[in-house]
């Protein structure tokens, strides 16, 4: 009966097809969406309740914190000079020079410095992440943890995810602090501002929101960044290709969620 | 009746389990006695590494259930499994030694993060469950990246008796091992169950490796116990899937994919 409508009413065979593949494709991101939820939540579970790894946290509070520290200083350094320069470009046209120090303190404390950051500890830490779990997936050792008496999720995951949230903060911090000396350099070498001026006008500028704003992004993003690189790792099938496939996905996707979250933190925080 | 129960460790009750529209075990039920070394064969892809991971906690059954010492698994509580489960020593196929660790913290992992006992310790421990296995202590030191396959699947048995279970697993144990290594292994296995008398449960498709282990031998095919008995009536049995098996031919009524387009 079927064949018989799909043969007389021309499009409509394609048309279901088209919905066939739309169907398998909504379920399936619904699926990935619920299986992360809970994932996201088991995990908020085991971070509350003991014990704690210590050893494991500390190791990870060193990988995530201190080996970022050169890549975030880098990047934030040079955004804070862009920063200044540009304004300076621009705003020479309107005669306002004076609000540089403003402008590079204002885009690196609330975006520049969390969300480059971000995306960078993303590149480094959460493929790293994704790499190690995935392959310790695929050689059993995550299987053999369980025999071991030791839950796998306190054991690998939680110090990962408790290091992203204390450390992002930290390295935002510091690159806070790099990329204002960016735009300083900048502003003092090249474009002529007296050095007092421009510390003294940065000083005044600064509000405590604009930090805070900037941290609580760090911390958000350094969740989003562990969590999706421990969930992809820890899925991982199928071998190299498997954990090759599960890494770019860390990547991907927790770069995206990184900026779709920076927008709904400045709305929370800015929106007027 | 009673007696006969508590001479069982560990039974499988008409176990099912599917991923997906692929039934893996479609009804296993299977004993095994206190002190028993019972050795599951069968083809690859029969569901043996399944019917494993079912009983450790790391697949749950679609049906049926396990027992452990005439205790249900799902009927107890997640701590009560883990308690049941802590008694459990498992030598996975590749080994599965953590990458991160040396050698004497991977033999020791149990103690030092969920026993907290002191590294001095537990590294003396390690040392000497190495001599157990046949290796010296100079090896306590060493990444397993640095290992031979087969001491890996030595420190993989080190680190299954470390804390003296009283129930193994062991999972293809001579599997990528030359024939006198794989002996050696079959060797260290039956010494090391006997000097802890534990229950153990062995897969393999290596007749030699299983003669050697069992006292009782199981054959799985299609998710199914289909035979059991002793290694000698293995050598006398009719059933025609054990036969084929055993003797290694490719012609009889085991099913092989791609047989027929030969």
């Amino acid at each position: 009966m079927r064949k018989k409508s799909e043969t007389n009413i021309p499009f409509i065979t394609p048309f279901i097809e088209f919905l066939n593949k739309l169907g398998r494709v909504v379920l399936a991101f619904f699926k990935s969406a619920g299986s992360l939820g809970l994932f996201a939540v088991e995990t908020i579970y085991h971070c509350l309740t003991p014990p704690l790894y210590f050893k494991a946290l500390l190791r990870q509070i060193i990988e995530i914190g201190f080996y970022s520290l050169p890549v975030v200083a880098l990047t934030t350094l040079f955004s804070g000079m862009v920063i200044a320069l540009q304004t300076y470009s621009g705003f020479s046209q309107f005669s306002a020079e004076g609000a540089v120090s403003l402008v590079v303190l204002v885009a690196v404390t609330r975006e520049l410095a969390p969300v480059m950051a971000g995306l960078m500890v993303a590149g480094r830490i959460g493929a790293a992440m994704a790499a190690e779990i995935g392959t310790m997936r695929v050689t059993e050792q995550i299987d053999a943890l369980s025999t071991l008496s030791t839950n796998p999720i306190k054991y690998l995951i939680v110090p990962r995810v408790i290091a992203g949230v204390i450390m992002l903060p930290v390295l935002v911090l510091i690159g806070d602090i790099i990329g204002i000396c960016g735009g300083y350099m900048i502003g003092v070498s090249k474009l002529d501002f007296n050095a007092t001026t421009y510390l003294v006008s940065t000083w005044e500028y600064l509000k405590p929101m604009d930090v805070i704003s900037g941290l609580t992004k760090a911390s958000v993003f350094g969740f989003i960044i562990t969590l999706l690189g421990c969930y992809n790792g820890f899925n991982s099938k199928g071998g190299a290709q498997g954990v090759g496939q599960a890494t770019t996905n860390a990547v991907v996707s927790s770069s995206i969620l990184i900026l779709i979250f920076n927008y709904i933190l400045t709305e929370v925080f800015f929106a007027v | 009746m009673a007696e006969t129960k508590e001479q069982i460790k560990l039974k499988l009750v008409n176990v099912h389990k599917a991923f997906g529209s692929k039934k893996v075990l479609s009804g296993v039920d299977l004993e095994i006695k206190k002190g028993e070394s019972l050795v599951i064969i069968g083809g690859s892809g029969t569901g043996k590494s399944v019917t494993l991971k079912c009983i450790l906690g790391l697949l749950n059954p679609d049906k049926g259930y396990v027992e452990i010492d005439g205790k249900r698994l799902d009927k107890l509580s997640k701590k009560e499994q883990e308690k049941v489960r802590s008694q459990i020593g498992m030598l996975f196929q590749s080994g599965a030694l953590f990458d991160s660790l040396n050698v004497w913290e991977n033999i020791s992992f149990q103690l030092l993060q969920n026993k907290k006992t002191d590294s001095e310790k537990a590294k003396k421990l390690a040392i000497k469950k190495l001599a157990q296995v046949g290796l010296p202590k100079q090896v306590a030191d060493v990444y397993p990246a640095d290992l031979s396959g087969g001491m890996k699947k030595r420190v993989g048995l080190a680190r299954a008796i470390a804390n003296n279970p009283n129930i193994i697993f062991f999972d293809e144990p001579t599997t990528g091992l030359d024939p006198i290594m794989s002996d050696v292994i079959n060797d260290l296995i039956v010494s090391c169950v006997k000097t802890l008398g534990a229950t153990a449960l062995t897969i393999t498709h290596d007749m030699a490796s299983a003669r050697k282990i069992a006292d009782r031998i199981a054959m799985l095919y299609e998710g199914e116990i289909i035979w059991v008995g002793t290694v000698k009536e293995l050598d006398k049995t009719k059933n025609p899937y054990v036969r084929q098996f055993v003797a290694g031919s490719s012609k009889g009524p085991i099913f092989v994919e791609g047989k027929e387009a030969e």
